[in-house]
């Protein structure tokens, strides 16, 4: 009986991460749109509710009922699977997420390996949905993605391993443990600067939207897409962007590690960093243009790898001699 | 009873992922269930505590490798008629059979060489849920492998060399 | 957690050292200076080369042959094959600079990609490990994938590549698997910790450890060109550039038949008769198919392809000597790879020189009447000729005759037989080039046969080294194959 028991508890464990995981994502749409709308001294949505705070669930409901078009050339399978190899690998990542000390799914001892293997699978369904759309805007996103997070990827791995010589942990909370004096950010600044740039493209958030530049491209890889496999698409990118800002707090921020004197929970600090890190993502979209192609891989490939690498043997340089 | 459970799930991921692979007819669907067969290969290591494998499974196979192959499928998108052409049957039949017998030869080969390696090796599960997968292979990596380590760098690196001198366009 | 710094002795890692450093800075020098005179980055590839060699020599083999759990092993051996490897590497890129195709290629890739097959092709040599094995194995293959198809201009170096580079990874599979399979029935990678297991314990006759010699020796042979395994040889040979033809013929069979050397030396002597046999059958395939083949060839790289798998099947001979516990087979192998190294190279280079810019001259009905218009280098090539053949003065003969009495030293009698008719068989279409060169008047195609490029003086430098090794060879022998005798002294 005790396997069932443990069953159950873990799924319900599931449900109430998947459901607050979504209900918070969809109020990050509702943000992104009011601080862009700010920013550009407009007010944003305000007729649903007080302030538009309705405006998400609004957006849900239609889309949950909108009429979802399976274009005719497309290849009906690889459509239908796409936008679900998109959002699987996206919410599969908060299984290993440690919310509080005592609040987690599963504990695994490779914590932010894990992650980084599991993001990794998300660009299948989007290459998968360009390719299937069978539409030319799509497959250029598709590809543009593809060669972007395959690209962006190396030097997110590469970037994290400075803070991680630094905590000699890959355990999640042994990480956070080790900044309770200094954060890494101040010890590791050049990683954080690449972690947060290939963070940003492997979110395909601006200035690296190429694969859903919608000046170019209509809208990408999801073009042809409506409904709710659309917002499987729209859920699954904010929701990388809560992992990925999750794992910039955790490596470079104390995680759930207070300043100084000010007595509050861990939660709150980490929820607060949290919102920081998300402000500054959403910040970043309003202020930016998009970069273009080869300047993205030039930028990748000739400022931040050497960088990132540069960062690696300086880390491990300055370890070996004085630490 | 629940390890049991989910080495059989695995098993039966990792196998007809596998046999889809050779018998879809459409080679996207090919790369897909190749996908698949990793990942239930990365579950099952996960189940032996070889974290570290189970992860580059993932991050290099399913993710790296498996991209460039759907790269390579999408990019090239063979019509039905050209598969058509590819049926290639007395071939299909030799595959199999030839297939049929190593595998035959393997399961008797397993059935009755003691194998020293896996359970009789250095690091069978238990032992590395102690250390860490993680932990046991970097230490490995940096003392006793330190030289194919190394040298594995230079062969990545002349791979990519090679790969920038095939791809440039003729300059100069 | 404190790691303990694995003991590393720097003095016999030197030569891989200097080699790899020299490629990076080779590539790196290109990347960033890319206006520089070609000659400079030749000389710096070629003084790389060559301090290398200083250093291997330097290095005295001491008692800590073994460093690094086994990974590298510095013996006697290893410091012999070092030699014949950065040698035929030297003279690959003495090659480079003469051929006048090679002129407009990048020099710093191409440069850098020979010594990091130099590199591969030192660690496959210098251990104990079939991991090394692999990894070395693989550093040159790669390297040389890519030098095939260098001149991306032209077709048939694209078709060498693409089927170098299948043909080459189905064989690297095949040399896994096999190198896993044993793996699994002896628990270890090492070959001295296989020798034990196998003196120990039963599993020695177990198939899974003999289906995985067998696939390490399809691997090793395909490497190698043995037969069955040589298909691809004539092509690739053909299509390469003539520099990469010489490097390929040479350096790769150094790499690889000293890893088998190893493989045999440790397993060898037991695991049993079905070995011998699988070498005898394979030698002799090996030499008659590439004698009787290339009678008929009408294309000098291709004619030199099928001689060099003759001689792979010749060296194949020592290689069933050696399992029968022979010391006299394993340095009757190394003189034979040197003077091997040396009278190919210098055929090779005669081709590059032959060749004019854009025309190289790859027809043997090219080569009628060299000997009027061009003596000197028709007088190298009958030289190369003649000791390919196996006919004294040269250190053809002597090698040969070093080898195959190594053979019947250890109780073979027809094997040594065959060879020796094979031999004969060879002399048909070695001499055949000397007949063309001599007694037919110059065909009509190359007008102008004159003048040498701007790399003449690299091709004189190889061409010298070649001829003179190879009559020093041939007529004081003693030395070298006492040094040769010598360095399988410390093997296991």
């Amino acid at each position: 009986m005790g396997i069932a028991v443990e069953a159950v508890i873990a799924l319900v464990k599931i449900a109430v991460v998947l459901g607050v995981v979504s209900l918070v994502v969809a109020y990050l749409t509702y943000l992104e749109r009011k601080i862009i709308a700010h920013i550009q001294q407009r007010l944003g949505p305000m007729r649903v509710g007080w302030h538009g705070l309705l405006q998400p669930i609004a957006d849900g409901a239609k889309l949950f009922l909108k009429e979802d078009i399976i274009p005719d050339k497309a290849d009906k399978v690889v459509f239908v699977i796409a936008p679900i190899m998109v959002l699987v690998p996206a919410f599969v990542v908060y299984s290993v997420l440690p919310f509080s000390s005592t609040f987690y799914i599963t504990q695994v001892n490779i914590g932010i390996f894990f992650i980084l293997a599991v993001s990794s699978l998300g660009v299948f369904g989007i290459v998968m949905a360009g390719w299937a759309s069978n539409s030319k805007y799509s497959l250029l996103g598709a590809l543009r993605s593809a060669a972007q997070m395959l690209s962006y990827e190396i030097f997110l791995g590469f970037s994290i391993i400075g803070p991680l010589m630094l905590a000699g942990s890959l355990n999640m909370q042994k990480i956070v443990e080790a900044q309770s004096d200094v954060w890494f950010v101040f010890y590791q600044p050049l990683a954080f600067v690449v972690f947060f740039i290939a963070a940003l493209a492997e979110t395909n958030r601006v200035p690296f939207d190429l694969p859903e530049a919608e000046t170019e491209l209509v809208a990408g890889f999801h073009t042809e897409y409506s409904g709710m496999k659309f917002a499987f698409f729209f859920l699954a990118e904010y929701a990388s962007i809560m992992v990925v800002s999750t794992v910039a707090v955790t490596l470079f921020f104390g995680g759930w590690q207070g300043i100084g004197w000010i007595p509050l929970p861990g939660f709150v600090w980490y929820v607060l960093k949290l919102g920081a890190m998300i402000f500054v993502f959403i910040w970043i979209r309003a202020t930016l243009p998009r970069y273009r192609y080869d300047q993205l891989m030039r930028l990748g490939w000739k400022f931040m790898f050497p960088l990132v690498m540069a960062n690696i043997f300086l880390t491990g340089l300055v370890k070996f001699l004085f630490l | 009873m629940a390890g049991q459970l989910f080495f059989y799930f695995l098993a039966l991921l990792t196998v007809a992922g596998a046999v889809a692979v050779v018998a879809l007819p459409n080679p996207l669907y090919s790369v897909l269930s190749l996908v698949a067969t990793f990942l239930g290969l990365a579950g099952l290591y996960l189940s032996l505590n070889a974290q570290f494998v189970a992860v580059v499974q993932v991050i290099v196979y399913a993710g790296a490798i498996m991209m460039l192959f759907l790269f390579v499928v999408m990019l090239i998108n063979l019509g039905r008629e050209e598969r058509q052409a590819l049926r290639l049957p007395v071939q299909k039949l030799a595959g199999t059979i030839i297939g049929l017998g190593v595998f035959a030869g393997l399961v008797n080969l397993y059935a009755t060489t003691p194998l020293l390696t896996g359970a009789k090796g250095l690091f069978p599960a238990a032992r590395l849920a102690e250390v860490g997968s993680v932990q046991a292979v970097g230490r490995l990596l940096v003392t006793q492998y330190v030289l194919p380590f190394q040298a594995m760098a230079v062969l990545l690196f002349v791979g990519i060399v090679g790969a920038v001198v095939l791809a440039r366009r003729r300059a100069r | 957690m404190t790691i303990p710094f694995p003991q590393i002795h720097w003095a016999y890692l030197l030569p891989v050292l200097l080699v790899v450093g020299g490629a990076v800075f080779v590539l790196m020098w290109d990347a960033f200076f890319p206006q520089r005179e070609r000659s400079f980055l030749v000389t710096l590839t070629l003084a790389v080369l060559a301090s290398a060699l200083g250093a291997s020599l330097a290095a005295q083999p001491g008692s800590e042959a073994a460093s690094m759990g086994g990974m590298y092993l510095y013996d006697g051996f290893t410091r012999f094959v070092f030699a014949l490897i950065l040698l035929s590497s030297f003279f690959s890129v003495l090659l480079s600079a003469a051929q006048r195709s090679l002129e407009e290629v990048p020099a710093g890739d191409y440069l850098g990609l020979i010594l990091f097959a130099t590199s591969g092709m030192m660690l496959m040599a210098a251990t104990r490990s079939l991991l090394m094995v692999f990894v070395g194995l693989e550093i040159f293959s790669l390297a040389l994938y890519v030098l095939a198809g260098f001149l991306r201009g032209q077709p048939e170096g694209n078709e060498a590549a693409l089927k170098y580079f299948l043909l080459g990874s189905f064989a690297s599979g095949f040399l896994l698997y096999g190198m896993a399979l044993i793996f699994g029935a002896t628990g270890s990678v090492d070959l001295m910790e296989i020798a034990q297991r196998l003196t120990t314990s039963p599993p020695s006759r177990s198939p899974a450890f003999l289906l995985g010699l067998g696939f390490v020796v399809v691997g090793l042979g395909f490497k190698v060109a043995a037969a069955p395994f040589y298909m691809w040889t004539p092509d690739v040979y053909e299509g390469s550039p003539t520099a990469v033809t010489a490097f390929m013929s040479v350096g790769p069979k150094v790499a690889a038949f000293a890893a088998f050397f190893r493989l045999l030396l440790a397993v060898g002597p037991r695991a049993g008769a079905e070995l011998d046999a699988i070498l005898w059958v394979m030698a002799v395939l090996t030499m008659t198919a590439g004698n009787v083949s290339a009678i008929w060839q009408s294309n000098i790289k291709r004619m030199l392809a099928y001689s060099s798998i003759a001689h792979a099947g010749y060296i194949l001979v020592a290689l069933a000597a050696v399992r029968r516990g022979s010391d006299l087979a394993t340095g009757s192998f190394l003189f034979y790879m040197l003077v091997y190294a040396l009278m190919n190279m210098g055929a090779f280079c005669v081709v590059v020189a032959a060749g004019a810019r854009g025309e190289e001259r790859t027809r043997i009905e090219d080569y009628a009447g060299l000997g009027y218009t061009r003596p000197a280098l028709a007088a190298a090539m009958a030289l190369f000729m003649v000791s390919l053949a196996g006919i004294p003065p040269t250190g053809g003969f002597v090698a040969k005759f070093y080898l195959f009495s190594a053979a019947v030293k250890v109780g073979f009698v027809w094997l040594p037989v065959i060879a020796v008719l094979n031999s004969v068989v060879s002399v048909s279409y070695y001499l055949r080039l000397v007949v063309l060169m001599y007694m037919r008047e110059p065909g009509e195609a190359p007008a102008r046969p004159g003048l040498l490029g701007p790399g003449w003086s690299y091709a004189l430098a190889a061409l010298v080294l070649a001829a003179a090794g190879v009559l020093n060879f041939g007529i004081f022998p003693s030395s070298f194959f006492e040094l040769a005798l010598r360095s399988t002294l410390l093997l296991n």
